[in-house]
């Protein structure tokens, strides 16, 4: 979507119409409920926190008023949700990961229906290795305390400085850096990364991620 | 000097491109020239791989978006009617002051004309004497006759007001007790000014103790202080 048209679709929106706010939020709509996935590996407790995200938007367009873009004012409106919410979680408990996907996978791996919001896989053997894999990362990220988990997904997922995740958060960059490592660890222990350092042959290091 | 652990707390600012320039460089010699350090640098690349290969799989297909659009456009809606609700409701609530302010009442027009020629009356009645300067002292100025005009001039000097001031205090000391005499003791918080002296008797088991002057006399030395002036002046 052009600036032009994000921009117009804003005035209009702003001006009550409620046809170009669903326009507008299609066109976040997909990375919203993804970042919302990634935050509580439950897809209803995701749908309805990314739903609960564009309300508040819809509420507080009429003081939008174009310093920053969109999607950065939307994203702020995504991370005190989320911080609000982990904050009803505490309240309430436990967190519950719905997918226990290799149990459910070896069950239902016929079915290309088991997960619902991914793509459809091409063969079993591929569902099978795509559900291990997906419930091995959202079991390990479940391992990572809400903010370290958030804050790695702002860095990763979204590509927020150090800066701008201390600024959304409140806290200091220092605390950020040492909460991404601490997180980047626990996701590397999760999942079970191997360490090669015996049969080290030299790989070059990416010039950037 | 290489120090793995020093490095490796930086890996992830170098997998996440938050290093300057020359750091960056730096860490990445090191890295390539550390078994140890490359080792746990290529197991967070691959960490990443992994949680990046989950996000793929977890992006929801196409036929999933027009029941969740649907969900949101209700959710919208009804949010819009609360809105609008609240907003009907707030409407409703005027404050006291701002219905006051904001009150009308039907006057009819002969009414509401004269009250305000009366208005715009007593206003300009009200400016034009406020408006108006205040008298000058009337200065009668008589011809001198030639007898004045040979007299001496006499000059006029002001002269502060001579005030006198004459404060009497008596005092009452108690006479000393002799011979057995029982002192009649003052009772407290009596006003013995005024009060006539009269015969002393002893105070009856009956009647309260009046106050009275007897047993005391006058001090032998009466304070006058004069003082003439006031203020700056005093003397």
């Amino acid at each position: 979507m052009s600036e032009q048209s994000e921009s117009n679709l804003i005035s209009r929106a702003q001006a009550g119409d409620a046809e170009a706010f669903a326009t507008l939020a299609r066109s976040y709509e997909r990375r919203l409920l993804v970042l919302a996935l990634h935050y509580c590996r439950d897809r209803h407790d995701a749908e309805d926190l990314s739903q609960e995200v564009w309300l508040k938007a819809f509420r507080a367009l009429k003081n939008f008023r174009g310093e920053s873009s969109f999607y950065t004012w939307l994203r702020q409106i995504t991370i005190n949700t989320f911080l609000n919410d982990r904050r009803a979680c505490g309240l309430k408990g436990a967190q519950v990961v719905e997918l226990d996907a290799w149990e459910a996978t070896r069950r239902d791996a016929a079915n290309r229906d088991y997960f619902p919001l991914m793509r459809p896989p091409r063969g079993l053997e591929e569902t099978v290795e795509q559900g291990l894999l997906v419930s091995r990362v959202l079991d390990a990220l479940g391992h990572l305390t809400p903010q370290q988990r958030l804050i790695f997904l702002l860095k990763h997922h979204e590509g927020m400085t150090y800066e701008e995740i201390s600024e959304s958060l409140g806290c200091s960059t220092g605390a950020t850096k040492k909460a991404l490592f601490r997180a980047v660890l626990k996701l590397r222990e999760g999942l079970g990364v191997e360490l090669e350092a015996a049969d080290y042959e030299p790989h070059p290091v990416r010039k950037s991620y | 000097m290489h120090d793995c652990r020093q490095t490796q707390e930086i890996l992830v600012d170098l997998i996440f491109d938050e290093l300057d320039f020359a750091t960056r460089a730096r860490v990445r010699a090191e890295v390539e020239g550390c078994a140890g350090c490359n080792a746990q640098y290529h197991s967070f690349t691959a960490t990443l791989d992994a949680c990046d290969e989950v996000s793929a799989a977890l992006t929801p297909r196409e036929s999933y978006w027009p029941q969740y659009r649907d969900t949101l456009g209700c959710r919208l809606a009804r949010a819009a009617e609360e809105e609008a609700a609240t907003e009907s409701v707030a409407a409703e609530i005027v404050p006291f002051w701002k219905r006051l302010l904001t009150t009308s009442i039907r006057v009819p027009a002969p009414l509401a004309a004269i009250a305000m020629l009366l208005f715009v009356a007593s206003s300009v009645l009200a400016l034009t004497l406020l408006a108006r300067p205040a008298p000058e002292p009337v200065v009668l100025a008589l011809p001198a006759s030639p007898r004045e005009l040979n007299a001496p001039q006499i000059k006029l000097i002001e002269v502060p007001v001579v005030q006198e001031k004459i404060v009497t205090q008596i005092i009452y000391v108690p006479r000393r007790p002799t011979n057995g005499e029982t002192l009649r003791r003052r009772l407290p918080r009596e006003n013995l000014a005024g009060v006539k002296p009269q015969k002393a008797s002893l105070p009856d088991a009956a009647t309260p103790p009046r106050a009275n002057l007897s047993g005391f006399k006058p001090a032998g030395e009466m304070n006058l202080r004069i003082i003439k002036g006031s203020g700056a002046r005093e003397q």
